[in-house]
């Protein structure tokens, strides 16, 4: 009998968006930095793809990339390369995945114009090693030994080992709580580029909090430590409305303060998302730092293929 | 070089136009939620179901509804968990997306061989009366139902079959989800239906 429905063990999606703005009165193409992975011009896939038995999946095989153009330049990004393998000790990753710190560790940024605290040198969006989770009834538990280099894959005696614990699950129980640690001796990574020569010596404790209720939204996290013997700290905060038919309009506002390597980090952002369909976004970004006012645009279109 | 790498971004998305829309409903703990709903399971598949857009009108004809909003589309992406026991098929798990109150339900329901529901769970609800809503008192009244009771209950006029319109609203206050939910579990197991039961249900449809 002819089937009207098919199935398959394989998702593979198809990416591109295109971002332009202003940072003071200079036109830009991507939304925090030239040097930033996140977001710029782009085109890209996700791939993912169930592996299994006889009598179950045993494993995972994730590929995600974009290829992103900036004026002048053009650049490869690979964010997921990973093998996750079922296990009785829970789900093992080899590869390039999250490693176990705060909300970076299980939040979905790939899309975001507003940044997370990973971008700006506490965590990293995604890191080279090894990993583990283990899934509790009320929580997770995750760790990771990881280079600490972030998108690049240096081996120059720099390691990350962290670890993150976590009550509540966001989607089914509108809230979670998570502590996370971290040691290490650590490239601070931006993007593909690394702000300084050599590793440092680095250790970060922090806490992350996610609520839901009626069509609002929170995400807060913080982070305490050292970074080569300095002090380290990071407050992020982010409350998000949804508005209208489906919650196709969401409106943020965040806040970023800190220090890290003796400089202080202060942002302020606003953002708007609107869904125009299934597959476009809209996003919206106005942020004030230290330095000159932000405004981008960002039109994202991601599909199944 | 700038002008040209953008038109050529954009004219591959709009080709590309016609792809598949991008959202699907997964279980955010597969291996934990799957041990949950199936206590004696020793593993499960993941398939990833679509129906062609010819098959739309039909669904939206036995669910006695069209399919409204950007989640509810013949492209989106449908998981559907099998799980067993060793080698042997135990049920299936599958969800739905649904229009609530507050934005987006998540509903899923895991079935036996032949359809019927065994265990029912809002994955994903944001609402005032969640935890009423989330309750083993509201999910136990969906165990034992299988499409053929649903096949004969009119989800926009909420009469027909006396086993649904038995089912009781714990949160008066939340009728707007309450009558989702129903949609959304009537949506699923006709889903079920045709990608796993070969439609055995088919012949209650009048």
């Amino acid at each position: 009998m002819a089937t009207a429905a098919f199935s398959s063990q394989s998702l593979l999606y198809l990416e591109t968006q295109g971002v332009v703005g202003s940072s003071g009165s200079k036109l830009v193409y991507y939304s925090q930095n030239t040097q930033d992975a996140m977001q710029q011009n782009s085109l890209g896939f996700d791939y993912l793809q169930k592996l299994s038995g006889s009598g179950s999946d045993f494993g995972t095989l994730a590929l995600q990339g974009r290829v992103s153009y900036l004026p002048e330049k053009l650049s490869t990004q690979l964010y997921n390369a990973y093998l996750k393998l079922k296990s009785t000790y829970g789900d093992i990753w080899i590869g390039h995945d999250k490693p176990a710190m705060g909300l970076s560790s299980w939040v979905d940024n790939h899309a975001w114009l507003l940044p997370v605290l990973a971008m700006k040198g506490f965590g990293y969006d995604r890191d080279w090693g090894v990993g583990l989770s283990q899934q509790r009834e009320d929580g997770e538990d995750r760790y990771a030994l990881t280079t600490g280099s972030g998108m690049s894959l240096v081996a120059n005696g720099n390691y990350l080992l962290s670890a993150h614990k976590s009550w509540g699950v966001l989607s089914k129980d509108n809230a979670s709580l998570g502590i996370s640690a971290a040691y290490g001796k650590v490239y601070e990574a931006m993007g593909y580029e690394f702000m300084m020569d050599k590793p440092v010596e680095q250790y970060l404790l922090g806490i992350d909090h996610s609520y839901n209720w009626d069509n609002n939204e929170w995400l807060g996290e913080v982070y305490w430590g050292q970074k080569d013997a300095q002090l380290a700290y990071a407050l992020f905060g982010r409350l998000s409305t949804n508005l209208w038919e489906e919650n196709r309009l969401k409106v943020e506002l965040q806040g970023i303060l800190g220090e890290s390597f003796g400089q202080q980090l202060h942002e302020t952002s606003v953002g708007l998302t609107y869904l125009l369909t299934p597959e476009w976004t809209t996003r919206a970004l106005y942020q004030i730092d230290s330095t000159e006012p932000k405004f981008v645009l960002q039109c994202y279109y991601y599909t199944r293929l | 070089m700038n002008k040209s790498l953008g038109f050529l971004l954009v004219g591959l998305a709009l080709l590309l136009s016609q792809a598949f829309s991008a959202v699907g409903c997964d279980l955010n703990d597969p291996d934990r939620d799957v041990k949950r709903l199936f206590p004696t399971s020793t593993g499960f598949k993941t398939l990833y179901l679509s129906i062609y857009k010819e098959l739309q009108p039909k669904i939206e004809q036995r669910l006695g509804d069209k399919f409204a909003g950007l989640y509810e589309t013949a492209d989106v992406p449908y998981t559907l968990y099998q799980v067993y026991q060793n080698e042997t098929l135990l049920g299936y798990i599958h969800g739905v997306n649904q229009k609530g109150h507050y934005g987006g339900l998540q509903i899923f329901l895991s079935l036996n061989k032949e359809g019927v529901i065994e265990g029912f769970y809002y994955q994903k609800l944001t609402s005032k009366q969640a935890t009423v809503l989330r309750g083993q008192d509201f999910a136990k009244q969906f165990i034992g139902l299988s499409l053929k009771d649903f096949y004969a209950f009119n989800i926009l006029t909420m009469q027909g079959s006396t086993k649904i319109s038995a089912i009781k609203n714990p949160a008066p206050e939340a009728e707007d989800d309450f009558r989702s939910t129903l949609r959304a579990v009537k949506k699923n197991l006709i889903l079920v239906d045709e990608f796993m039961l070969k439609n055995m249900h088919l012949v209650y449809f009048k």
